[in-house]
């Protein structure tokens, strides 16, 4: 019998600095060790997602095409992947099927071998779309059922979703737990439930250790034979984060599982972005404890700290714990939608209105409405009948049953019309996500020329490249054994 | 004496970065390192400063590990200023006129998007359910419509500005 071999894609410079460091890896982080990083071994390294797209166009004004392709160029063997949300592509809009279509055939063009696809409603008609335009593209589709805790998403749920997106074409399909709340105990039904229905499909893991169990469920999902593992380089694993790839490589290597990761590879980049951490002051892994909390209410713990800082700007600190217990009931009353965004913010949103308002549904947001009538995609549970009622009580009487791209007409054009030309279908496409002031930033990042990038082969040539940004008049001299340096300038 | 490695250039440039001194001299395992500004001066003496420099190293790392991402290049809260309700002290209004009141507690918005012109303008003439402005709470966007057609008489929130539960923003003179 050949020992089974464990998969891995890493999502250090993805999910790793979106979970801890509020998404701020720029380029000069990733670049440097990109090309020791295509050399340990991984099966995909992931790249993009909504987040980390959003930030670099909104905040680092860094192009997130421009990182696809300067990224493959230094990663030429290990497939890169992107991940998006389906019809919403990186944003929380749906988009008509003409912009989805490029996006996909636009990250292909820009050196990417895979896209992981997920719709947070788990209506697999929003992934269609992008599925059959990746595997037109070659591309390899990871498609992902998002998993939750409710009375409606039994084990018998993620089945019929797994055999839809098997269906759909998917490539593998993964279990995403953007909440930590996968237990082992659900992993010893959950993940034999899915693997009899997806049969050679291989099944993928992504869950965050936001109450410090995805370890342990990591170790029982791969005795239970799952595929493919996402996780993180050390200083970026745990907590907010996925498990740490050393971890998981180390412990399932004692059970016979076989990883063909290089060690000391793993090692280089772990001293890397320990060193990124130290020298930007970003926030190492810190392990966390089991929360009992996260199971009842389910909000995410970046968005209860969203939660406090809104809640505060308006003096009303002291109302989180009464919020937090209606979103509970709110969720209910909703049908259990998965609290990821954007339905997270929806479901915060209306506990907040209840709390505040004068009565509970008084308002309701306009996305709530769009939500309950069926618009953004097929709801797991029954809404309650009294908010239903109130939605119903304006606008159109019947749900809407249909694909959400389906009835948003044709956007490539109009964008041409009105905000073209454009130098490219990259730059088409940001204008389709973005107003001309959020690309402002950008913009203007880009007349100022393009930075130059030096890879880090050693710690000593990052030490020099990091001394080349002081000021002009300076002397700088560095000596270590066999070598002498001196520059003025 | 291991290699130099990442982990510890990371610490250095910070140190570095973060004393903003014109002079350093760091020695760091086998590592010399001077940085001078200005004329350059002769490599010798750097034994006094090294204990210093040494000595920074572990607050360093203190820093380092707490949660905040206070050094992230550009953070949220620097482009996001914490807007501030313009409540005046608010003038009479007539008995007449209509408010259209915040129906929750957000940030009001008289425009659809950042840069395109406001929905209404004092003066404006509009109809029974035109929208006029928007509330946001949790990055969700609540359309506010006038109940009553008629001239829009004053707008009392500013754009962008934090309102509160039933406080009135638009005043309409019924036609």
């Amino acid at each position: 019998m050949s020992a089974k071999r464990m998969r891995y894609i890493d999502v250090t410079t993805r999910d790793g600095h979106q979970s801890l460091w509020a998404t701020r890896m720029t380029n000069a982080m990733i670049l440097p060790i990109a090309e020791q990083m295509d050399r340990v071994g991984f099966d995909w390294i992931n790249l993009e997602g909504g987040a980390v797209f959003d930030v670099c166009v909104r905040f680092l004004h860094e192009d997130p095409w421009e990182r696809m392709r300067l990224v493959a160029e230094r990663v030429t063997t290990t497939p890169i992947d992107i991940m998006t949300r389906g019809q919403s592509l990186f944003t929380f809009r749906f988009f008509a099927d003409d912009v989805v279509e490029l996006t996909i055939r636009r990250i292909r063009a820009n050196g990417m071998r895979r896209i992981t696809v997920y719709d947070a409603l788990n209506d697999t008609r929003n992934l269609e779309l992008s599925v059959r335009v990746g595997k037109e593209e070659g591309m390899h589709v990871a498609a992902a059922l998002v998993y939750t805790l409710s009375p409606v998403h039994t084990d018998e749920y993620y089945q019929r979703v797994a055999r839809e997106l098997v269906a759909l074409g998917a490539d593998t399909v993964m279990i995403k737990d953007p909440s930590g709340l996968l237990l082992p105990d659900r992993v010893r039904t959950l993940v034999p439930a899915l693997k009899a229905v997806i049969g050679d499909v291989p099944l993928e893991l992504h869950s965050h250790s936001l109450s410090g169990m995805a370890e342990p469920c990591y170790l029982e999902a791969a005795r239970l034979g799952v595929d493919i593992l996402h996780t993180a380089s050390d200083p970026l694993a745990g907590g907010a984060s996925l498990p740490s790839t050393e971890y998981c490589a180390r412990h399932l290597a004692k059970e016979g599982i076989e990883s063909r990761l290089d060690r000391d590879g793993l090692a280089t980049m772990t001293d890397y972005f320990t060193g990124v951490a130290h020298r930007y002051g970003f926030p190492l892994a810190v392990p966390h404890r089991f929360d009992p909390d996260l199971y009842r209410h389910q909000v995410p713990g970046g968005m209860i700290s969203n939660l406090r800082v809104d809640l505060k700007r308006m003096n009303l600190e002291d109302r989180a714990e009464e919020i937090l217990a209606e979103a509970e009931q709110v969720r209910i009353d909703l049908g259990y939608p998965i609290l990821v965004s954007p339905f997270a913010q929806f479901v915060i949103a209306q506990a907040m209105l209840n709390v505040l308002g004068d009565e509970r549904y008084g308002t309701v947001p306009d996305e709530v409405a769009k939500y309950v009538r069926g618009y953004y995609g097929r709801l797991a549970g029954e809404v309650d009948p009294n908010v239903a009622d109130r939605v119903f009580a304006t606008g159109p009487s019947e749900p809407f049953e249909g694909r959400a791209g389906e009835v948003i007409p044709p956007a490539l054009p109009e964008l041409r019309r009105e905000r073209g030309p454009f130098d490219s279908d990259d730059d088409l496409l940001l204008a389709a996500f973005y107003s001309d002031q959020e690309l402002t930033g950008l913009r203007e990042a880009r007349r100022r020329g393009a930075p130059v990038y030096a890879s880090a082969a050693d710690p000593l040539a990052q030490l020099i490249e990091g001394l080349r940004s002081g000021p002009a008049g300076q002397t700088i001299s560095l000596q270590r054994p066999g070598l002498r340096l001196s520059v003025v300038r | 004496m291991p290699d130099l490695t990442f982990a510890e250039v990371g610490q250095i440039l910070r140190l570095i970065q973060a004393i903003d001194a014109s002079d350093v001299d760091l020695e760091w395992g086998d590592l010399r390192l001077r940085i001078r500004h200005g004329e350059p001066t002769v490599t010798n003496g750097a034994a006094s400063t090294v204990q210093e420099a040494k000595s920074v190293v572990p607050q360093l790392k203190t820093d380092a590990e707490e949660p905040a991402v206070t050094a992230a290049p550009q953070t949220e809260a620097a482009t996001e200023a914490p807007q501030t309700a313009a409540v005046d002290e608010a003038p009479i209004v007539p008995d007449h006129w209509v408010a259209v009141a915040a129906p929750m507690v957000g940030t009001f918005y008289r425009s659809p998007k950042p840069g395109e012109p406001p929905y209404v303008e004092a003066g404006d003439v509009v109809a029974a359910g035109d929208t006029v402005g928007l509330v946001e709470v949790m990055k969700l966007f609540t359309e506010l419509k006038t109940d009553v057609a008629g001239k829009v008489a004053r707008i009392d929130a500013a754009d962008s500005a934090l309102v509160e539960f039933g406080q009135p923003l638009i005043w309409i003179e019924p036609a």
